[in-house]
């Protein structure tokens, strides 16, 4: 009896790679290709039951934030004239985050295929590293010099600026 | 468990493209070695740049402003202790020094200046760069100049890598453009009123103004097409076209005379010309739909630095200073105070002005010379 053309699923669940499980609005979930492309799926075979999508590479912590994001900006998704409100938001967002949780938050919405949240993610990681030193840079990120030796040579004289 | 340093060569490419100053490519590249790997060298064109069969050749000069680097904690300080410089590299590594607002270079440079610069250690920004055009020996041999007036060059990138565009004016007052496609100057006469004064590259496009503040939209199509988007202003001597938080701005230069208001009459004359002085600024914002120049009279955190080879904005933010609202600009020495600084030819012949939106006021400043005591009493040698 079942018929593929009236299908249409409200509602997904997805599961995060600690097994918590989330109860996600399609037009949420929709705001990551990832999704989206699992729901259009299922729909085409027709299923009615709710789908259940393993997310093997995104901790409940850090989907927790993907999914806010994502609810926010389904609730602007038909609505441009509030652009300015969104922008405001997006950067209070970025800015609550330790930089370990911004790594996480970066590789999920690229897994996900969140683009529009990469997007942000990448330009907030480029613009904190404008106003920095090289120093500062690794001590934020933690990241350690890990130059050979030849590496850090060519750094030095990369970085010296001659003046006559 | 998550690690920067692993971070996976197509976001590293993802995170370039918000990265366009070369500089900030190259403090990128010596954070780690995965960065380093996954991120391409400076491409693009190296300046100065040769347009064959022209004997002209392209350079490109660079604005950044330097703070010294401590803690966060006295952050504040670092950053009213900036200084703001203009160099061209002349070989890989080897910089001269030019004063921002000019075509001036600073030399020789001060006993107590540092021979090298070491950026590891200094916070560094581009707020700007400018692009200008030079004959190289044979044409002036050969006297065959193209009749360009070069002072000011617009550049834009093409849509195919190293396709690039350049917009100038002509000795007619038209405009001359270029592509490195068909290695052609075009000149633009047609509908000239007056002399342009002015060009700009701005999002993705070049636009130009002319001694009124009439302002065409120049396409780079075959057609040369030049389309109205702004009607004139009439108003001071010169105009330069600045892009400011995202908007197309125009700043009128009044030299000598301040601008004479709707409201004066003709009786106050006499105090009109008494209160002239070295120079006044207008501010104007682009509002496309009218086709008009609306002037503006508070520029809130910005800071416009209109010079005579470019212009470019900041943010006080950026300064640490508590407010912004103004304008800097070389400031002729003959108005100097010199006695201020006797001695001291650099500062007398570089020394910048600052335009207080607020109450027209014009103080000295010294954000591009004397080098502040952190540049200079630092040992920077490699």
């Amino acid at each position: 009896m079942a018929s593929s053309s009236s299908s249409s699923l409200s509602r997904v669940v997805v599961k995060s790679s600690d097994n918590n499980l989330f109860v996600v609005n399609k037009k949420v979930a929709s705001q990551s290709q990832l999704l989206k492309q699992c729901i259009d799926n299922m729909e085409e075979k027709g299923t009615n039951d709710v789908i259940l999508i393993p997310l093997s590479n995104v901790t409940s912590n850090i989907l927790t934030l993907v999914l806010e994001y994502c609810e926010k900006h389904a609730d602007f998704a038909d609505d441009d004239n509030n652009n300015q409100e969104l922008k405001q938001w997006d950067h209070e967002f970025l800015k609550k985050f330790d930089y370990a949780t911004l790594n996480s938050l970066t590789m999920a919405a690229d897994y996900m295929v969140t683009k529009s949240l990469l997007n942000l993610c990448c330009q907030f990681i480029a613009d904190s590293i404008k106003d920095l030193t090289v120093q500062q840079i690794r001590q934020i990120f933690d990241i350690k010099n890990d130059f050979t030796p030849q590496e850090e040579a060519d750094i030095k004289n990369e970085n010296a600026w001659a003046f006559r | 468990m998550a690690d920067w340093s692993e971070l996976p060569a197509e976001l590293i490419g993802e995170i370039l493209t918000y990265l366009n100053s070369p500089i900030d490519i190259l403090r990128f590249r010596s954070i780690c070695s995965t960065w380093r790997q996954s991120t391409p060298l400076n491409g693009g064109h190296q300046f100065p740049f040769s347009l064959p069969f022209h004997g002209i050749s392209l350079f490109k000069r660079s604005i950044f402003q330097l703070s010294p680097s401590k803690t966060s904690i006295v952050e504040f300080l670092e950053k009213t202790n900036s200084w703001v410089i203009k160099v061209e590299e002349k070989n890989p590594n080897f910089f001269n020094l030019f004063f921002p607002l000019s075509w001036n270079q600073i030399a020789p440079l001060p006993i107590n200046f540092p021979t090298v610069i070491d950026l590891f250690n200094i916070r560094i920004r581009e707020m700007g760069h400018e692009f200008f055009l030079r004959y190289t020996d044979e044409v002036y041999c050969r006297g065959d100049f193209l009749n360009l007036l070069m002072e000011k060059v617009a550049f834009l990138s093409g849509q195919n890598g190293d396709d690039f565009f350049l917009l100038t004016i002509h000795i007619s007052g038209g405009l001359a453009l270029y592509n490195n496609v068909d290695n052609q100057w075009h000149v633009i006469s047609d509908d000239l009123d007056l002399p342009y004064d002015d060009v700009i590259a701005f999002n993705g496009e070049f636009y130009a103004v002319d001694y009124v503040g009439k302002t065409v939209l120049v396409g780079t199509d075959t057609a040369n097409s030049v389309n109205l988007v702004a009607n004139s202003v009439c108003g001071g001597d010169q105009k330069r076209l600045v892009e400011m938080g995202g908007e197309l701005m125009l700043v009128d230069v009044y030299m000598g005379l301040p601008p004479w208001d709707d409201d004066h009459n003709i009786e106050d004359l006499d105090e009109y010309v008494s209160s002239s002085r070295s120079v006044w600024f207008k501010v104007y914002r682009l509002d496309r739909e009218g086709k008009t120049w609306v002037e503006v009279k508070d520029l809130g955190n910005n800071i416009l630095f209109v010079g005579m080879t470019s212009a470019f904005a900041a943010s006080a933010v950026d300064f640490a200073f508590h407010k912004g609202n103004c304008i800097y600009f070389p400031f002729p020495d003959k108005f100097h105070p010199s006695c201020l600084y006797e001695g001291d030819d650099i500062f007398r012949f570089h020394c910048g002005g600052v335009f207080h939106m607020e109450d027209s006021s014009i103080s000295y400043s010294e954000l591009f010379w004397p080098p502040p005591p952190w540049i200079t009493s630092s040992s920077l040698e490699v």
